[in-house]
């Protein structure tokens, strides 16, 4: 005889909800383009390709790699790159990867930790292509890591904050000097905000500026690195001016801000 | 990260005291309004940003009060609360289902008295824009109703609804005030964080949980042997009881080759050991068909009793069924597997497959071909090709 607690333990092991996956989701939004016997298919190319995925998995080979979850999290971000027409992440998955690579192969401290942070969603995918880019187009000449550091501030504006990179080294952005600046990435299309997000979103920005001057020593220069359509946005909203005043304001260093884009690092 | 978080409340007019009559809301429901000097905080001549807190929680309220301003904009939307509203949060800071108690009953008073006509929750990591009405009116225009809202009863026909909202019950309903409705579509992410919204207040009518998390409409159980004859083989894969959890973890699943016999039980195929009870009865509920794999144990020596992994519904008969005791089939293949993927859910995963209209014999022998191979390629590269292929 089962007990009454072990038969419902035993309906949970038999849940739907247990079941998770790439196919799965696939079939469930009626892909109809790709069958299951082109996925049986070991010759098809899948997004993301084999060579991504075993690229991905070479990083659960180290002690401190990935494990795992964290893997198959990155890949099922990597699933998503169809719907992301704007900014870093546009030409595919098998170019965000190339990237983490070329980080990796240039020691760059912090890019498993930040392979490993992706959530399993478009959120996800962008974040991880975001940081990449911004974090090349910074490579040359500059010391510089993907950052898993947090920082917070017990009475506020919030009580932790993330960098995404971190700069040991004087940069010029946007005609500015700038001493070792923490770098924020927002790989953001503008068609998916309303204005009255983007004002949220560019609040929350400035409180997470205010917060990180005011809880780091020697950290009062921040760039902001953004898709060049999300940079015009904030520009005629007025925004870029707003968080830059804001900041300084609300700063007891004068923290400066500057804004760039992911193409204007690169070049 | 999980995403932004923004509240949006769309009333069909602005009214002409819309910030003082949140200020007054916003104190009514307990939140620090002393230091909030709305002249002081405009960002431009017609929009202001205030915020209002209670202890480490804190939200920010933003107006557009543009006469003409275009419809996808609120006149108030509530921010800065990413860092207070996620469940995740709640491990941090004990205070979670306080917080959200103050944010619920905050958007109820403020639906109210700035005669909102919809109020939305907002997820920049769930495309928040199909929830933004871009026309009016607003019940046509919204793509997809948000995780949580409030609706007039306008919209709210619109929408075909409550009922019609979410492609099953909602879990939680509230009549605020006779003419809005708030409707949250399940319990999820909140209970993660220890959160259920009042059913009794003063600033609602009446409240309700409707979706009392019965978990029987998630999937539908069979047992894939109930179509065999007595005298045919199979394989079926279970736990002992003593084993069971809330997931089937490959280290407990254990194969057995069976035979039905004349009493529709299954028996080991070598020794006729007693494995299970055939469910084929009609049950009145899952627990019901649970327990019925177990209830009539004959008074044998030698039993080798487990419950069925089996029995959902995707697993057809002709993943279980073997032509001779030492046959293979899919069953047999996927449990010969040396892998870390869950072998539940790829038999599953590989059931919903052979679910589909156009399944055929070839193709079942596909699947056992591709199977074969999995088994030839060396142990990392088999659960990545699952993982990515088959799951």
């Amino acid at each position: 005889m089962l007990t009454d607690g072990g038969r419902v333990e035993f309906r949970e092991a038999l849940n739907d909800r247990a079941i998770t996956g790439r196919t799965l989701a696939q079939f469930r939004r009626g892909s109809s383009d790709q069958t299951w016997r082109e996925l049986l298919d070991r010759d098809v190319c899948n997004s993301p390709c084999e060579s991504t995925i075993r690229s991905v998995y070479q990083y659960t080979k180290d002690a401190d790699g990935l494990d795992n979850d964290e893997a198959k999290k990155l890949l099922n971000a990597y699933a998503t790159a169809d719907e992301v027409s704007v900014g870093p992440g546009s030409s595919g998955s098998a170019t965000v990867q190339q990237r983490i690579d070329d980080l990796a192969d240039s020691n760059v401290d912090g890019v498993t930790d930040a392979m490993a942070d992706v959530s399993a969603s478009t959120t996800g995918y962008k974040q991880i292509a975001g940081e990449t880019e911004a974090a090349r187009g910074l490579l040359d000449g500059s010391d510089i890591e993907l950052s898993d550091d947090y920082y917070g501030l017990s009475d506020g504006p919030n009580v932790e904050t993330d960098v995404d990179v971190n700069v040991e080294w004087e940069i010029t952005v946007d005609g500015t000097v700038l001493d070792s600046p923490s770098i924020e990435s927002k790989n953001y299309n503008p068609n998916e905000y309303s204005d009255f997000l983007v004002r949220q979103e560019s609040s929350d920005l400035i409180d997470k500026f205010v917060t990180q001057a005011e809880s780091r020593v020697d950290k009062d220069s921040f760039v902001l690195v953004t898709t060049d359509e999300y940079l015009d946005r904030l520009e005629t909203l007025g925004e870029t001016s707003r968080i830059r005043d804001a900041v300084q304001q609300r700063t007891s260093a004068d923290a400066e801000v500057a804004f760039t884009t992911y193409n204007e690092l690169e070049n | 990260m999980s995403g932004t978080i923004t509240i949006a409340v769309y009333p069909n007019e602005t009214p002409p005291d819309a910030v003082s009559r949140t200020l007054d809301v916003s104190d009514a429901t307990g939140l620090d309004v002393s230091d909030v000097n709305p002249d002081e905080s405009g960002i431009d001549d017609r929009s202001r940003e205030i915020s209002v807190s209670r202890n480490r929680g804190s939200l920010r309220c933003q107006f557009n009060l543009n006469d003409d301003h275009s419809p996808d904009e609120p006149l108030l939307s509530l921010g800065g609360l990413s860092d207070t509203v996620h469940p995740q949060q709640a491990q941090n800071d004990g205070n979670y289902d306080e917080w959200m108690d103050i944010v619920f009953e905050l958007v109820c008073r403020l639906a109210t008295e700035l005669g909102a006509d919809y109020a939305a929750w907002l997820n920049t990591a769930r495309g928040p824009m199909a929830s933004v009405p871009k026309e009016r009116p607003i019940g046509e225009a919204i793509e997809r109703v948000p995780v949580f809202g409030v609706y007039s009863t306008a919209v709210l026909e619109d929408l075909g609804g409550v009922d019609e909202l979410f492609g099953a019950e909602p879990w939680y309903v509230a009549d605020i005030d006779g003419e809005r409705t708030l409707v949250i579509e399940s319990e999820q992410p909140w209970v993660e964080g220890g959160w259920r919204p009042p059913t009794e207040a003063v600033y609602l009518d009446h409240a309700e949980f409707r979706d009392m998390a019965d978990p029987d409409h998630s999937v539908q159980l069979s047992d894939p042997f109930a179509d065999l004859e007595s005298g045919e083989y199979g394989s079926d894969v279970g736990v002992e009881p003593d084993d069971i959890a809330d997931e089937f973890t490959n280290d407990v699943l254990r194969l057995r080759r069976v035979r039905v016999d004349d009493e529709r039980n299954l028996r080991r195929a070598g020794d006729s050991a007693f494995v299970r009870n055939i469910v084929d009865e009609k049950h009145d509920g899952q627990l019901d068909l649970i327990q019925a794999m177990l209830t009539e144990i004959p008074r044998d020596p030698n039993t080798d009793e487990h419950a069925s992994a089996l029995l959902h519904e995707a697993i057809p008969r002709s993943f279980v069924r073997l032509d001779g005791p030492d046959d293979e089939n899919v069953v047999t293949k996927v449990m010969n597997l040396e892998t870390d993927v869950s072998k539940h859910d790829l038999l599953v995963s590989l059931g919903r497959l052979a679910q589909q209209d156009d399944f055929t014999d070839d193709d079942l022998a596909s699947i056992e071909g591709a199977l074969d191979t999995l088994d030839e390629l060396d142990g990392e590269h088999v659960d990545a090709y699952i993982r990515e292929n088959l799951l």
